[in-house]
């Protein structure tokens, strides 16, 4: 299945802004994380948006889902 | 004393040029004071110079609501020092001010009111000093102390805005919740090297819950904070700030901007109430 995945702030180093990606059918958002080699700490900190609803770590993916990660910043 | 100083205002051609010295002459013969003055002569029509520039984008009328507001800005660090100067030149009547801090030499690559020879100075007198010289007529309140929740109740329930310039997610979580029990909105930024933040949150709203609870032991991000980041985040800070006192434009109640500067984008992302 292709998802869109969108990530911002520091998750786009080293990474991309937006990409159509492939991957198996039941796909969880923790995989997906994993895969693009995003750490434990970035996980728990991120803020995950599945078609622009809140969703979470176990959330399971669809085909043509929209998949959009971002880490919060607190410094001022 | 008031009929004095209109008489004073009306007597004059000021609606040409009423200048800082004009404000000044008019105070001191009439024993008001430079706020009182603005006042008088903004419902006159008359528009001091130093506001003259920003007639056009807002009425004359919504330069004397300025005049009249009170806002309160929490953190006088990278963001608070542009938000503060930000908001005096704007023309906000009454500004109140939270830091316990001193300046540090690392706080000199993004802090605008830090200078060399100010190092070890607290930041809450930087910071009066430098609004009472853009803007004699604004009434600055420092606060010289940490932030926390049991305080904040007496001393925020005053404010019509509180601008949320703090550096941690405990101290975040504690002003949105002194926030929400007041009634009074919040304007969050927040930055990291190159990156921001910024939404508004009404009372009974939950954007900053959603963004930091269950975070409080992360530290979010590096220690670096590059000047134009937080500059422009304050930017965007006061600009909401604005439009929250004017009752115009649209605000960031339920989002948050998200701004990239090494990207160079920005954008809006919704986040409706969690109402579990």
């Amino acid at each position: 299945m292709i998802l869109t995945v969108k990530l911002f702030a520091n998750l786009r180093q080293g990474r991309f802004k937006v990409r159509d990606m492939d991957f198996s059918e039941g796909t969880t958002v923790q995989q997906v994380m994993e895969y693009l080699s995003i750490s434990k700490k970035e996980m728990a900190i991120g803020i995950i948006f599945i078609n622009g609803k809140r969703a979470n770590f176990d959330s399971v993916l669809e085909d043509h889902d929209t998949l959009a990660i971002f880490p919060p910043v607190a410094g001022g | 004393m008031k009929k004095e100083m209109i008489e004073l205002l009306n007597d004059q051609q000021y609606s040409l040029s009423f200048s800082i010295s004009d404000e000044l002459n008019i105070a001191g013969k009439t024993g008001c004071s430079l706020s009182q003055v603005e006042d008088a002569a903004l419902a006159l029509g008359i528009v001091p110079l130093r506001y003259q520039r920003n007639l056009g984008a807002i009425s004359i009328a919504e330069q004397r609501r300025l005049l009249n507001s009170r806002v309160s800005v929490i953190g006088c660090g990278g963001l608070g020092g542009f938000v503060i100067e930000e908001l005096a030149r704007l023309g906000i009547g009454e500004i109140s001010a939270w830091d316990y801090d001193y300046f540090q030499e690392h706080n000199l690559n993004r802090q605008l009111m830090a200078e060399y020879r100010l190092i070890g100075h607290s930041k809450i007198e930087a910071v009066s000093r430098r609004v009472r010289r853009i803007n004699p007529g604004i009434k600055f309140y420092g606060m010289y102390r940490e932030f926390n929740e049991q305080e904040a109740g007496e001393s925020l329930k005053r404010e019509q805005v509180v601008v949320d310039a703090l550096d941690s997610v405990p101290a975040r979580l504690e002003l949105s919740r002194a926030c929400c029990h007041l009634g009074i909105p919040m304007v969050h930024g927040a930055v990291n090297t190159w990156y921001g933040q910024v939404s508004t949150q009404f009372p009974g709203e939950d954007v900053i819950e959603q963004i930091y609870a269950g975070k409080e032991k992360y530290r979010l991000g590096e220690k670096s904070v590059l000047v134009f980041a937080a500059s422009l985040v304050a930017s965007l800070q006061v600009a909401e700030v604005l439009k929250i006192i004017l009752n115009r434009g649209d605000l960031l109640r339920q989002k948050i901007m998200l701004v990239d500067t090494l990207s160079m984008d920005m954008e809006i992302i919704d986040m409706p109430k969690n109402d579990d």
